[in-house]
């Protein structure tokens, strides 16, 4: 295997393979990054076992041929090149050192055989269609936050992405809780994902994701089954085992009576927040919302710090008067996702599941759970 | 403020009722044999009795499967009459039997499902016999029913019972921890499934995993007779086992 | 599936199940189905979470190193949920699934087919219950007979064990069944306790008058189903035809009229149907838990016309007819029971025949099903909700006090710290005992001896299951002290 590529257009396929590569293995071929040149196009690839990665770089092949080599040193190399650099690989085969040369820098890696990397089946893709990066973005973006990150509930550890139906509208809809918070944002579904079964995205598969689209443009393509999704963009393949387990009845929490709401500008209520929940205790995070006729009072105090509360302008509130607490992350959290000017909040009591929604934007609804204060 | 406590969904979980996952063992032995046995039963007729979460309405959950008969609960024979109550397959099986105050009505279905060729099963915290029936008809036939205990559960059968309500639950708990379990509850069924419960609550309204240090704690609260959790219901929450 | 992977897979549950054992096999491990082998990893699928979680957790490592021994390249067995398709399931038991087609219908009984017939073993049916059962199969397409609930094959006067307490009763059964009307006992009331017998001796007439003219319609229901169908039959203006019907049999037998009481429209047509089969000539058949007279609370003519042709009762069972029961019985299930045994039944359970049958048919199948001969002290733990009101909670106490009186010690050693061997072993064993005999938690036990840890009470459990193991006279000896704990 012989090729010469240009040093950003590796640094960045590498980048995105690196990040799938855990720091720390026990099987030393997962540390290393797949390099291979196959009728004259170089691809990069790396897998943790539960996620594989497969990148298509640009670059001028005079021999094909693969190998393996530690992803992290070789991103580390690269990283220090001088910019615009061509860089020049050569692996002879069996047992020999992959080489790299860049002007006058040359290094020797110990490589471990190509066939030891291990492959992930894809199996049989049931359903297939296309996403605009920047939907699939705002779906990711809305929810993740929401994930669970505790791994005693394997199966809150992800982004629920399935087919709904809401008032004879076919959705594509993508949930995410932790039992405290949940997050559903929906778009029209997709042709070709009808009938789909309800999978479990990995959080760690949503993040890579998430890093790997930030930038594109390009559509996505899906492709998935009830045990592994595949998304493509632009020569890059993100395919990933789904979580073995079963999204609980999430429709059974969301409160559909709620009749005290809340209006109220998005960006000033998020800035007292703020400021009142910097005295907030670390531990609880508590902060308390008082609600009469056209008033609201936010208010937070801490054993060791003292006392704030911040009277909020500009609203609309004309229900019976209420007390309710909530952990200001999870506010800031929902806030920070509403992009229009105004939030509406719908309350049923001080210990009942409270919706938020941007008032202008019925796509994504967010759930918080109060806290007894 | 600083006793703020944060609140949790109630999500609902539904317990796997399958015969894959009957736990086996000797408590049990007797009892699923018999179920296994059908339609062999002594004149059609079985009871089964013994403590809550013994595996009587899994039991009962597997003959059904097989024998395509209808569950009912004794609310069911408050509403309709013998009659409406029996199925195509003849076969009933009534849960919480000794739940049943209408004791002619009980009387009527245990002799329409024999009129009709079919098999009762019966579930109860007690035997048949010792439920103080005041009609003498009704009390000769349940005296008369195969009744079968299902005993106290042996420690195999505790950690096979612990995994398999964490399972339910979907909780991914570390054997580690399931010893740690076993070692400091009462070794009753029921004292797993309400501790499992309570665990799962506690973990899911603090976002921490289960593992020794929760558990001391879930345990050393049932001595103080309850907890400080607390969980939110939704509406229309359903009765979860 | 490569046939390589095939066959690997095949080796690999072999070679697992005879590490682990058929126990454990069959309760985990037959379920698993190869679901994919993707160079590198395996995955195994199990049809639900539970069986999922505890392959991972006790046989996960166990999985992947024989994967290995067979495939080098497999560096992980990943176990995951798949339902399975019904066709692959394995029945509970394969013997017992099969159920004979008919027994769905409700129309026909699974009485003839199914029971006692095919299923309790050594179970023989003689020919003339072998072609009643096929009668009672036949009974559902039969227009003659389905105005009658289905008769139970085993309720023939040959199967009636008779004795002084129902030797009349008998007789004037037999008398109907072989002559009809003519024997001049219209009507015949039976009446007696629950459970001696009257709905045995029904069925038993029945049969016979079927098998003495076929062309008979006798038909057999109980009092409840009666009134079923004729509040059926009001409810859908069915009640003209229901009358014809009824009109139509030549022999009608109520069970359990006693059930009528405070059911006036019912009483009141069953008086008129009463007077219409008699005045026809037709014979009708009563039974009741009461004689006529005492039957308070039904109808004053109706009683007097129950009670106008033969009135004979059963009277309650005697130790020997009990006895008699019994050994009949015993052999129509085809199996033997020691005399002792079915002394001790007779004794003990002397309410009524059905719960005679009902103990005796507990006994066997309980025999049957762990394989065990069966003695008193057997029957008495199988029965024991029958003979005792309630089961004996032991209590960490009584055992501490027992085992100390047996022991010769101090109750007070049984919490004191001192560790003489004299005083550590006794105490060893109570614990050993609340273990086994209570359900109270190891630290619960820890404390009741006096604070101590529960890694202490599992000492003291582990260290006696090793002595009863080696020591014989002291296994009998704890083993005694079990047993006059739980009696």
């Amino acid at each position: 295997m012989k090729f010469t590529v240009e040093r950003a257009a590796l640094l960045k396929a590498l980048a995105h393979v690196q990040n799938v590569v855990e720091r720390r293995n026990t099987i030393p071929i997962l540390a290393n990054v797949q390099i291979a040149v196959r009728e004259g196009a170089l691809t990069l690839a790396a897998t943790d076992m539960d996620i594989a990665i497969n990148e298509a770089v640009p670059a001028q092949a005079s021999r094909n041929g693969a190998t393996t080599a530690p992803a992290h040193t070789l991103y580390d190399i690269v990283r220090r090149l001088p910019e615009g650099a061509a860089i020049e690989f050569d692996f002879p085969g069996g047992d020999a050192q992959l080489s790299l040369r860049a002007g006058r820098f040359s290094t020797s890696l110990n490589c471990l055989p190509v066939d030891d990397f291990p492959a992930m089946a894809e199996g049989n893709l049931t359903h297939r269609f296309g996403l605009p990066a920047n939907e699939l973005r705002g779906l990711i973006d809305r929810t993740r936050f929401a994930i669970s990150t505790e791994e005693t509930r394997y199966y809150l550890n992800g982004i629920y992405l399935h087919a709904a139906e809401s008032g004879g509208v076919a959705l594509l809809r993508a949930v995410a809780t932790d039992g405290h918070r949940l997050a559903r944002v929906e778009l029209p579904l997709p042709d070709g994902a009808k009938g789909m079964p309800g999978v479990i995205v990995p959080r760690k598969t949503v993040n890579e994701l998430r890093k790997l689209i930030e930038e594109t443009s390009d559509p996505v393509e899906i492709a998935l089954s009830d045990t592994k999704i595949k998304l493509a963009f632009g020569g890059v393949a993100l395919t990933s085992k789904l979580i073995d387990g079963t999204f609980p009845d999430y429709e059974r929490v969301i409160p559909k009576e709620n009749d005290r709401v809340l209006r109220v500008p998005n960006r000033a209520f998020s800035d007292a927040v703020g400021r009142v929940a910097a005295i907030s205790s670390e531990k609880t995070r508590a902060i308390k919302l008082s609600l009469s006729k056209g008033h609201l009072v936010l208010s937070a105090s801490s054993p060791d710090q003292g006392q704030a509360t911040e009277e909020v302008d500009d609203l609309s509130y004309d229900a019976q008067p209420l007390e309710i607490g909530f952990n200001h992350r999870y506010l800031l959290d929902v806030t920070d996702q509403v992009q229009g000017e105004t939030v509406e909040l719908r309350f049923a009591d001080g210990a009942a599941p409270t919706t938020v929604q941007d008032a202008g934007d019925a796509s994504a609804l967010f759930v918080l759970m109060p806290m007894r204060v | 403020m600083t006793a703020a406590r944060q609140l949790a969904f109630g999500f609902a979980h539904a317990p796997s009722l399958a015969a894959a996952d009957f736990c086996r063992g000797a408590a049990n032995e007797a009892a699923l044999a018999m179920i296994e046995r059908w339609p062999a039963w002594p004149a059609r007729r079985l009871a089964l009795w013994g403590p809550d979460g013994s595996g009587k309405t899994h039991l009962l959950a597997i003959w059904c499967a097989r024998s395509s008969a209808r569950a009912l609960c004794p609310a069911d024979l408050a509403r309709d009459e013998a009659p409406a109550l029996i199925p195509a397959s003849g076969h009933v099986a009534l849960d919480d039997a000794d739940c049943v105050l209408d004791e002619p009505a009980l009387l009527h279905l245990l002799n329409l499902v024999s009129e009709r060729g079919g098999s009762l099963l019966l579930t109860a915290r007690e035997a048949p016999a010792r439920w103080g029936t005041r009609l003498a008809d009704l009390r000769s036939r349940l005296r008369s029913i195969t009744a079968v205990a299902l005993g106290p559960p042996d420690e195999a059968l505790l950690r096979a019972v612990l995994t398999k309500l964490f399972a339910d639950r979907q909780l991914a708990v570390a054997p580690p921890t399931i010893d740690y379990i076993l070692r400091r509850i009462d070794r009753s069924l029921a004292a797993a499934r309400e501790l499992v419960a309570r665990l799962d609550r506690i973990a899911l309204a603090r976002g921490v995993q289960i593992g020794a240090a929760l558990v001391r704690e879930a345990l050393a609260r049932e001595e103080d007779g309850g907890g400080e959790y607390s969980v939110t219901v939704s509406p229309g929450e359903p009765k979860l086992l | 599936m490569d046939r390589e992977s095939e066959a690997q897979w095949v080796r690999v549950r072999a070679r697992l199940r005879e590490e682990v054992g058929e126990v454990e096999y069959r309760s985990w491990l037959r379920q698993m189905v190869l679901q994919e082998v993707s160079g590198d990893e395996v995955v195994v699928a199990l049809p639900t979470r539970f069986l999922r979680d505890w392959v991972n957790s006790h046989f996960g490592d166990r999985l992947r190193s024989l994967w290995q021994a067979e495939n080098r390249k497999v560096r992980r067995v990943a176990v995951i949920v798949r339902a399975q398709g019904a066709a692959l399931a394995e029945p509970v038991d394969p013997a017992a699934a099969t159920v004979p087609g008919g027994a769905n219908g409700a129309a026909v009984p699974a009485t003839a087919t199914t029971p006692r017939a095919s299923a309790h073993a050594g179970q023989r049916l003689g020919a003339r219950a072998a072609a009643r059962a096929e009668e009672a199969a036949r009974n559902g397409g039969d227009p003659r007979h389905d105005f009658s609930a289905p008769l139970d094959p085993r309720l023939t006067f040959d199967a009636f064990v008779v004795g002084k307490p129902n030797e009349f009763a008998f007789a004037c059964a037999r008398r109907v069944a072989e002559h009809g009307p003519t024997a001049g006992f219209n009507p015949l009331f039976l009446h007696g306790g629950v459970g001696l017998g009257k709905t045995h001796l029904l069925h038993a007439i029945a049969w016979r008058l079927r098998e003495r003219d076929p062309g008979k319609r006798v038909a057999y229901m109980s009092a409840e189903s009666f009134m079923y169908r004729f509040i059926a039959a009001l409810r859908s203006e069915n009640a003209m035809a229901f009358k014809e019907q009824l009109r139509a049999v030549d022999v009608l037998m109520v069970d359990d009229v006693q059930f009528l009481i405070g059911k006036e429209s019912t009483q009141e047509e069953f008086f008129h149907t009463f007077n219409a089969l008699v005045e026809l000539g037709k014979q009708v058949v009563v039974s009741a838990d009461k004689s006529p007279a005492d039957l308070a609370g039904l109808e004053e003519r109706l009683r007097t016309r129950l009670g106008c042709g033969m009135v004979a009762d059963i009277h309650a069972t005697t130790f020997e007819l009990r006895v008699s029961i019994l050994q009949a019985k015993t052999a129509a299930l085809g199996t033997t029971v020691p005399p002792k045994v079915l002394e001790f039944l007779a004794h003990k359970i002397t309410s009524n025949v059905r719960e005679l049958e009902g103990a005796l048919n507990r006994v066997v199948a309980h025999a049957q099903l762990v394989g065990r001969p069966i003695t008193i002290e057997s029957s008495q733990e199988v029965l024991r909700d029958l003979l005792r009101a309630h089961d004996r909670r032991v209590t960490i106490e009584e055992i501490q006090k027992r085992v100390a009186e047996h022991y010769n010690i101090r109750l007070a050693e049984m919490t004191s710290a001192r560790r003489a061997r004299m005083v550590a072993r006794p105490r060893q064993v109570a614990m050993f005992l609340a273990k086994q005999l209570t359900q109270r938690s190891l630290p619960e036990i820890g404390r009741k001896f006096g604070g101590r840890d529960h890694t202490t009470v599992m000492h003291a459990v582990s260290r006696v299951t090793e002595l009863m193991q080696s020591d014989l006279s002291f296994a009998e000896d704890v083993e005694l002290l079990r047993r006059m704990l739980e009696s």
